[in-house]
């Protein structure tokens, strides 16, 4: 680059030396291109890979503690006689979650995000392309705790759960109204704590269905196995559906 | 915090269009954000101007961020309007089923270069 105008040419610096002059034209260039393209066509080549293998890919997302690992936990206790599963674990540091879920006997896979705060639909491809799961099994993704970021991201999810701890207080969906906007359904977890937190869980429900009405609403202590029956009943007609 | 990710991103793409033009330095770049696209503007100009004087100093590219407001019509009475805040109710009808028909927009628009003419 040329140190006094800052322009492209090589040896600008002796053509100004050498008396030579220039003037630069502005050009626009047209791109209208989404910024998220990209992460987009990945997302769409997971949903695709997915689809053809018959898999039901599930992206958890939720902020830190809600209890998304006690959910997998129970949800493969249910399920494992009945289809096969992949975990895929996401979270900035360690691989303790991957290790709780390994000793369900389910494989899990850790990411580690290092300073990242959502995982991309590029981290689940090689992962899905590797793998050698029959038809009609159930991937379930868990994103990086954080109710902010992973909205952004699909993954090419079939479908997205956000988990709610009944602990973050009902207001939290007209907070982080994103992540709900883009879920297709809702655990209220930890409804086991309802006696000793204030937090009005009819309260909650209407302003998870006010920022997205389609919502699907499902009231669980994942610890204790309330409601959970539910819920894998339902993913177990999605994944019978595809 | 993921504006950093969605900079990042956007100088990858400008990069790319710069390269595939036959120059290294776009003078300006126009991004276009909608007010509901869960990205915050000011820290997406603020994020890019760092990483665009700490990573290329002598480029002085121009950050042109324009913000497009949200606009939505209701699915049960069909008006019009601006949602006062991100998933507030219908004004006309006071439901939430509506649909956001621009305001989500996270597009790069258009890029500056300058091509040199040289001169005896």
């Amino acid at each position: 680059m040329c140190n006094e105008c800052g322009c492209d040419t090589i040896s600008h610096a002796e053509m100004h030396r050498s008396g030579q002059s220039h003037h630069h034209t502005p050009e626009r260039i047209a791109i209208e291109r989404n910024v998220l393209e990209d992460n987009n066509r990945e997302a769409m080549y997971n949903r695709g890979f997915c689809s053809a293998s018959k898999w039901l890919l599930l992206n958890i997302v939720s902020s830190p503690g809600s209890g998304k690992t006690t959910v997998l936990e129970n949800t493969i206790a249910r399920l494992r006689d009945k289809t096969a599963m992949l975990v895929i674990e996401g979270d900035q540091q360690t691989d303790n979650d991957a290790q709780r879920i390994a000793r369900t006997g389910t494989e899990a896979i850790q990411i580690n995000t290092g300073n990242g705060c959502h995982l991309n639909a590029a981290m689940i491809r090689p992962l899905l392309e590797k793998s050698n799961l029959p038809t009609r099994s159930i991937i379930l993704i868990e994103n990086v705790g954080n109710l902010v970021c992973p909205a952004l991201f699909d993954l090419g999810e079939a479908e997205r759960i956000v988990v709610l701890s009944v602990t973050e207080g009902d207001d939290k969906p007209l907070k982080y109204p994103y992540i709900f906007a883009n879920a297709t359904a809702c655990l209220i977890n930890k409804t086991d704590l309802l006696p000793y937190v204030p937090c009005d869980i009819n309260a909650m429900k209407d302003n998870i269905l006010h920022i997205n009405p389609n919502l699907r609403i499902f009231e669980t202590s994942a610890l204790l196995g309330t409601g959970m029956e539910t819920w894998c009943d339902y993913l177990l007609s999605t994944l019978q559906n595809l | 915090m993921h504006e950093t990710a969605i900079a990042y991103e956007i100088m990858r793409q400008v990069w790319l269009t710069c390269r595939n033009a036959g120059t290294s330095r776009a003078t300006r770049i126009e991004i276009e954000i909608g007010k509901g696209s869960g990205i915050d503007g000011n820290l997406l100009r603020e994020t890019l101007r760092l990483a665009y004087s700490r990573l290329l100093p002598g480029h002085n590219t121009e950050i042109d961020l324009i913000e497009i407001p949200v606009q939505a019509h209701c699915q049960d009475c069909g008006a019009t309007f601006t949602p006062s805040t991100l998933f507030a109710s219908c004004p006309a009808c006071d439901n939430y089923r509506y649909e956001i028909d621009q305001g989500d927009e996270l597009r790069l628009r258009a890029i500056w270069i300058e091509q040199s003419d040289y001169t005896e």
